[in-house]
């Protein structure tokens, strides 16, 4: 990855620490970011629910979707959508690329 | 076709001499007479009511599956008519399941919004007024309590709970919080004919579901009987038994067929011949065709039935073992009453539910899950039931870890081409029924499982004594 290009992207965390649950959560630029593994992606969206701003990290994942553990709102990993619920504005999603082992996402 | 004889009283006898054990046998006869039903059941809004309050309010239905619901806190939604439920698992025992109304106490919202969920924080949490209540149904917050007159809240109302039963992983419910009885009274005979499998081994290949322009019973009628496969599914004839099937009627208006699968039927004049479509059924589960050709097409069964077996052996289903050939590789479909069937194979199973619509008697939902066993290696293709020919081979080396979503179909194809070409009908039938020139419909004793239901809501409404 060239010197221009690091200045977008961001190393955030290695593929490791999604561990057993396929999931960890970093931060970028003072958000709260949530990496999760889903049909042999890895996937980063915002770890704040566009709800009530209420942490993401523990929400169950299925299908591609994201469940809030704290009022059900759905959203799809790979769009934001706001599928299904209170939510009604999208999830932040973040572009990902996994090299060496790393993941780095794109800031925004 | 060879001359077949048929009397009403016997039906068809598909494993004569008890070669498939009691389970296989054909139960008794029951005699509904031919008079034609009613066709008001399957549009009046009466009938609706009536059978809201006097049946689905009081009746074990099939909600879920235990395999959507693996940790505590865990919950999915079962929508069922006007009505919403939240099923929750509350401990890590096969069975610690509550039910409840979908309905926050205070103002009556919805308290989840989607087919699946967790509730992380130990409680569900209503997105009006931020109420809480424990994955007991108990209540756990008002909020700023202090607003309310005690009186208002002195019974700290909770969610309200109803009956939920599992069986062999799967889950049921009925809004009678006293039911008349127990979940596996309801099933009747079911349990103890399907004993020998393990559902829990099964994982979701495709969950739809879809609201069609039919009656609930319109639908239903149109797969409790297979009188229709050689018209509606002609792909099947060369490997499947049309007209010789086996109808069964039990208690509580369960009902059964047995489809026998894998050689060459009465429909064809040369039953010596092994088909094309026969071979590459051995060939789907990974057998190879040369290896049987010493047997007729008439006999042809007993290469289905090495082949199955096999592929049990190689994924690890030991209890292929202790199921009967025939049930290794027919299809047995079972109906509970009041709306579902089940497609029962050895390696996977269709489960098909038929949900009354909120308010029009005209429409209803219809929601099919395929359930699939994962296979061991990474190339062998999972079996879709819904398709033939080349196009059942599904994905190499699929385990079911990544549970699909439940989706609407939108185009015809969608629904996998098997329940494609049932689903185009069911619309047509609806409007049909409705027609002023209808009387109502003439059945044939292979249509008798639509008699036996429809005795057992009669029985529900007080139609007919129990």
């Amino acid at each position: 990855m060239t010197a221009e290009t690091e200045e977008r992207w961001a190393d955030v965390a290695d593929v490791a620490d999604l561990g057993p649950t396929g999931r960890h959560v970093c931060e970028l630029d003072g958000r709260s970011i949530l990496l999760c593994r889903t049909g042999g992606d890895i996937l980063a969206v915002s770890n704040r629910c566009t709800h009530l701003g209420q942490p993401l990290e523990k929400g169950r994942i299925m299908s591609g979707r994201i469940y809030c553990p704290h009022h059900s709102a759905c959203f799809d990993l790979r769009t934001g959508e706001a599928m299904s619920g209170p939510a009604v504005t999208r999830l932040p999603c973040y572009a990902v690329r996994v090299e060496a082992g790393r993941v780095w996402i794109q800031a925004q | 076709m060879t001359d077949i004889q048929f009397d009403y009283r016997q039906g068809f006898q598909v494993y004569p001499g008890g070669r498939s054990g009691p389970t296989g046998e054909k139960a008794p006869y029951i005699d509904y007479g031919t008079t034609p039903p009613d066709k008001t059941r399957y549009y009046s809004k009466e009938e609706a009511d009536l059978e809201w309050q006097h049946m689905w309010m009081k009746t074990w239905a099939f909600a879920g599956l235990m395999c959507d619901i693996p940790e505590v806190g865990d919950w999915l939604r079962y929508n069922l008519g006007k009505e919403s439920f939240v099923i929750v698992r509350t401990g890590t025992g096969p069975e610690d399941i509550k039910g409840f109304y979908n309905v926050c106490a205070h103002r009556g919202n919805r308290l989840v919004h989607s087919d699946f969920g967790h509730a992380a924080t130990g409680c569900f949490t209503c997105d009006f007024h931020g109420w809480k209540y424990n994955l007991d149904g108990s209540n756990k917050e008002i909020r700023d309590e202090i607003i309310f007159r005690p009186e208002t809240v002195c019974d700290r109302p909770g969610m309200v709970e109803v009956s939920v039963g599992v069986w062999n992983s799967w889950i049921w419910l009925n809004p009678d919080p006293n039911p008349r009885l127990t979940l596996l009274e309801h099933l009747d005979v079911m349990p103890e004919h399907l004993k020998d499998y393990d559902f829990s081994r099964l994982r979701v290949l495709r969950d739809l579901e879809v609201c069609w322009d039919a009656n609930w019973k319109t639908a239903l009628d149109a797969f409790i009987e297979f009188y229709h496969a050689d018209d509606v599914h002609p792909e099947a004839i060369p490997v499947s038994e049309m007209l010789e099937c086996q109808y069964d009627l039990y208690g509580n208006g369960l009902s059964r067929m047995i489809i026998p699968i894998g050689y060459v039927t009465s429909r064809f004049e040369d039953r010596d011949t092994v088909n094309e479509a026969l071979k590459m059924f051995v060939q789907v589960y990974g057998g190879n065709p040369d290896d049987y050709s010493h047997l007729k097409g008439y006999e042809y069964k007993q290469a289905m039935t090495d082949t199955k077996r096999k592929w049990g052996k190689k994924h690890g289903y030991d209890f292929f073992d202790k199921l009967t050939d025939d049930q290794v590789v027919d299809d047995w479909n079972y109906s509970p009453f009041p709306n579902m069937t089940i497609n029962v194979f050895a390696d996977s199973v269709l489960l098909q539910m038929f949900r009354p619509h909120p308010t029009d008697p005209s429409k209803s939902y219809y929601n099919a899950i395929t359930l699939c066993l994962p296979v061991s290696d990474d190339i062998t293709p999972v079996l879709d039931p819904n398709a033939f020919g080349p196009e059942s081979f599904g994905p190499p080396g699929w385990k079911g870890d990544e549970r699909p979503a439940r989706f609407i179909p939108q185009k015809l194809e969608e629904f996998g081409y098997l329940l494609a070409q049932d689903a185009r009908r069911v619309p047509e039938v609806q409007l049909g029924i409705e027609s002023e020139c209808f009387v109502g419909a003439r059945l044939s004793e292979s249509e008798i499982r639509i008699r036996h239901y429809l005795a057992e809501i009669d029985r529900c409404i007080g139609r007919l004594p129990r």
